[in-house]
């Protein structure tokens, strides 16, 4: 490759009170090229995107722009130099529509001309059908799932037609089906000369598309950028973790003999569900797989008492349970569950991680009159926090200031620490690193033998094949089907896409 | 994890609270200081039992606005809460009823007004901003009910003596903030109520979703409110020899401004006791300080108006700074 670097960085260092997530970085962006930025939770990835697109100032260093030293104040200068940015979190405005998100840039540039509504939609729908995101654009963002705003965020960028893409795990929440629809997109903007860089947890994508690669390891370059050629997983793995990979695969656990612990019948709900039926036995882990918008959490809502159940019956131990509120099931009926959207129903991101990591241990924990101490909550859920490496200057830190995925592991870890009967886990390792994963398949896997009733919504293929026992799968608000799971990646995500599709795979036993 | 975990809780808090406190403690000092240059008889215990007395009123009626804050929501009833509960305690004095009972009917009469108002929010699912201002005007006009908006003199001892008398050469009055601050506070800070508030104020669907009955917890807490403004009411009447129906007219906006200026955040989530005791006696130093040194009321409330816009900016700023 001899063509120039469209964009530097070089030596950039960032440094928050009390934290220095930047060292002295550097990454090189050569055009025409889908970029690897990897490294573990906090390694300063996030940082060192916003750092290049003016949301942080760097304490120091530099930033060249076709070999010239550029300085963006705010967002919107480096979008005015061609920059463009996916941030990690969702910056979109819930009361908006996904017509006026996508085009916000635009508006707020213009105050006093009216708005063209109908042009406005019409361009917005453009973009939707480009990564194939079937909703409305007059919709209002806040009724779109996680997995859905994600899609309306990268709508967003690529409206912006940036020379410079910064995409910060754009497929967190995505189904390998709605990846691949991004893959497509982002492979035909390299061959038009954009320069991307792409931020994923997930190895594979990282093998398939791209073709450079920048690791960091606690704030500095683990390599510096260059060519992917040649590399393997393994390679990639020894730079973000500095040795091999653990491997902790699926194991088959026999709970047959187990009593049912939960079991839905014919349930109805308001959300759209019809005739949903399926049980999960003590010490089981039952997946529940479907693609983006197949109802899989609003389900776990209704189980929790969240969305009303309008039909059916939900049996908890064999009794017809009657949950009017969230806590109904928690608190009469030994329910848990881990919201897949930790920023809004997970987590209070002002408050402190121990305040956030032992919400759900205060009842437990409190004496006479609901006293409690700061000490018993440290002792409860610090197990926690140390074996999912939670990297924090301290327990008094503000959550807001943690990367993404020690955010995500403060949200898992507080009901991993809560001991209850039945666990929903909704999404548990979005954007959480491969050697965290490992950790926390086992602590899921070691909840499950201690007799805990695992139901597991993820999206992430692999990480479904490795943990779940049992694979129910959703699509329109109906389960289509169950497979065993026997552990054997192809066989299973072949079986589960059929079911998707409606035709009966051979794996397929009838629910 | 970071080593630096280990940290002792004990340091880790200490310099979490110097963060949060440090500003509104100096405010305090700076202005103490400034007072006894200008006059010399302002550094005085007797003035300093007085600036206490001033302030019970509107520090317990903030205690209550406190809870009220930190879970998101706002108050505005408290003051015509006050009036109310002054005028239930002079009425059933006048009828002969014994102290005791008053005490608690008038008590229990905030709980009501409080319950009212928590039920409205949390039921009907309307904002607190509107329901407040509504029952703030019902209930300003339930207090000339009785007497047709003429006022009710109190001449029980022992209801007079609340305001008037002293205990171990302390002002009972004190004595009632000092016990209620460390009960709020306790409650607050060390007690799991005190953080399904602080949660649910920080954000309402975790809380939801971590099994907290966030709607009992907003009810109660106006209650609280209620209660705190019952007791404000109470003082306010003793110390005044009566029941009048413009009592407490704009205390709201008094326990609000200590409320803030001690540090608790308008959208919930954050705040403390002792920030509100220190914010009211901010806003009591100052009108003991400015009347002393005999500056025209109304250049009062514009120095008042300007210091809580100050320290609120100031607090705001070094917040902002280590985010
Ligand atoms: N605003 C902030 N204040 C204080 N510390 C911060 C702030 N933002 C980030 N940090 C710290 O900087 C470090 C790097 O964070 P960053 O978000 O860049 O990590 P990341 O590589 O994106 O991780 P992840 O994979 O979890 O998203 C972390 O230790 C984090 O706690
Ligand atoms: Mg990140």
């Amino acid at each position: 490759m001899t063509s120039n670097p469209v964009f530097e960085a070089r030596g950039v260092e960032k440094i928050f009170p009390g934290v220095k997530a930047l060292g002295g970085v550097s990454l090189s962006l050569l055009p025409g090229s889908i970029h690897a930025l990897l490294g573990e939770n906090g390694a300063g990835k996030s940082t060192l995107i916003k750092v290049i697109t003016g949301v942080h100032r760097p304490t120091s260093g530099e930033i060249l722009l076709d070999g010239n030293r550029v300085h963006f104040a705010n967002t919107r200068e480096a979008l005015a130099a061609g920059i463009g940015v996916v941030h990690q979190e969702r910056n979109l405005i819930p009361r908006f529509s996904v017509a006026e998100n996508i085009h916000l840039e635009q508006l707020v540039g213009r105050p006093l001309r009216p708005i063209d509504y109908a042009e406005l939609n019409r361009q917005a729908r453009q973009w939707l059908d480009e990564i194939e995101l079937d909703v409305d654009p007059t919709r209002p963002v806040s009724e779109l799932s996680v997995a859905q705003t994600q899609l309306v965020e990268i709508a967003k960028a690529l409206s912006l037609r940036s020379r410079v893409l910064l995409l910060d795990e754009p497929t967190a929440s995505l189904t390998p089906s709605e990846s691949q629809t991004l893959f497509s997109i982002l492979r035909r903007l390299r061959d038009s000369g954009v320069s991307l860089v792409f931020v994923s947890h997930k190895l594979e994508e990282v093998l398939e598309i791209c073709d450079r690669v920048t690791v960091l390891r606690d704030g500095r370059n683990a390599c510096e950028s260059q060519s992917m050629q040649g590399m393997n997983r393994q390679d990639l793995v020894r730079f973000m973790i500095g040795r091999n990979e653990q491997a902790g695969g699926w194991r088959k656990r026999d709970v047959t003999a187990r009593p049912v612990s939960m079991a839905l019948q014919d349930v109805a709900t308001a959300a759209g569900h019809r005739n949903i039926s399926f049980s999960v036995r003590q010490g089981e882990i039952l997946g529940l797989y479907g693609l983006v918008g197949a109802g899989r959490t609003e389900l776990a809502k209704a189980i929790m008492g969240r969305i009303r159940v309008t039909g059916g019956q939900v049996l908890i131990d064999g009794q017809a349970a009657r949950i009017n509120s969230v806590a109904d099931a928690i608190h009469r009926y030994g329910l848990g569950y881990v919201s897949e959207d930790r920023k809004s129903d997970g987590l209070v991101l002002s408050h402190s991680v121990l305040a956030n990591a032992g919400i759900v241990v205060w009842r437990k924990l409190a004496g006479r009159f609901g006293r409690l101490s700061d000490a018993a909550v440290r002792k409860a859920v610090l197990p926690f926090l140390e074996q999912l490496e939670v990297k924090t200057p301290s327990l008094a830190q503000v959550v807001a200031n943690l990367s993404g995925g020690n955010q995500q592991k403060i949200s898992v870890a507080k009901w991993l620490a809560a001991g209850v009967k039945i666990l929903i886990i909704d999404e548990p390792s979005v954007g959480i690193d491969i050697k965290t994963k490992a950790y926390l398949h086992q602590l899921i896997r070691e909840l499950a033998d201690r007799g805990t009733a695992v139901v597991l919504i993820t999206s992430d293929m692999p990480e479904m094949i490795s943990l779940a026992d049992r694979i129910a799968v959703l699509d329109n608000y109906l389960i289509q089907g169950e497979v065993e799971n026997d552990g054997v990646y192809d066989r299973m995500s072949q079986a589960i896409m059929n079911l998707i599709h409606h035709e009966a795979g051979h794996a397929a036993v009838p629910a | 994890m970071n080593q630096t975990v280990t940290l002792s809780a004990r340091r880790e808090q200490l310099t979490h609270h110097m963060r949060q406190f440090g500003g509104i403690f100096l405010a305090l000092i700076v202005l103490c200081v400034i007072f006894s240059f200008a006059n010399h008889r302002f550094m005085s215990l007797a003035n300093f039992t007085n600036i206490l007395q001033q302030v019970a009123v509107i520090a317990i009626a903030a205690f209550g606005m406190t809870w009220v804050i930190l879970l998101g929501e706002i108050d505005l009833s408290i003051g015509s809460i006050i009036a109310v509960a002054g005028m239930v305690g002079a009425q059933m004095l006048t009828f002969g009823v014994g102290f005791v009972p008053t005490l608690i009917i008038t008590l229990a009469s905030g709980a009501v007004l409080g319950l009212l108002n928590g039920l409205l929010t949390a039921k009907l699912l309307l904002p607190s901003f509107i329901v407040t201002v509504a029952t703030m005007s019902v209930y300003r006009g339930l207090v000339s009910l009785p007497t047709n908006g003429a006022p009710t003199m109190i001449m029980d001892p022992a209801w007079t003596a609340i305001g008037g008398d002293s205990f171990l050469d302390v002002p009972i009055i004190i004595w009632i903030v000092a016990a209620l601050f460390i009960i709020n506070h306790v409650l607050l800070s060390r007690t799991t109520f005190g953080r399904r508030a602080y949660l649910t104020g920080g954000n309402r669907e975790a809380a939801l979703y971590s099994g907290i009955k966030v709607d009992r917890l907003k009810i109660l807490i106006f209650m609280i409110s209620g209660v705190m403004s019952a007791v404000s009411g109470v003082l306010l009447s003793s110390r005044l020899y009566s029941a009048q129906t413009n009592a407490g007219m704009s205390y709201e906006l008094d326990a609000i401004a200590a409320a803030v200026l001690g540090g608790t955040s308008l959208s919930g989530g954050s705040g403390t006791m002792i920030g509100t005791l220190v914010g009211a006696l901010i806003i009591g130093v100052l009108n003991n300080g400015m009347t002393m040194l005999s500056v025209p009321y109304f250049y009062q409330l514009i120095v008042k108006g300007l210091v809580i816009l100050v320290a609120v900016w100031l607090d705001v700023r070094s917040k902002r700074r280590q985010a």
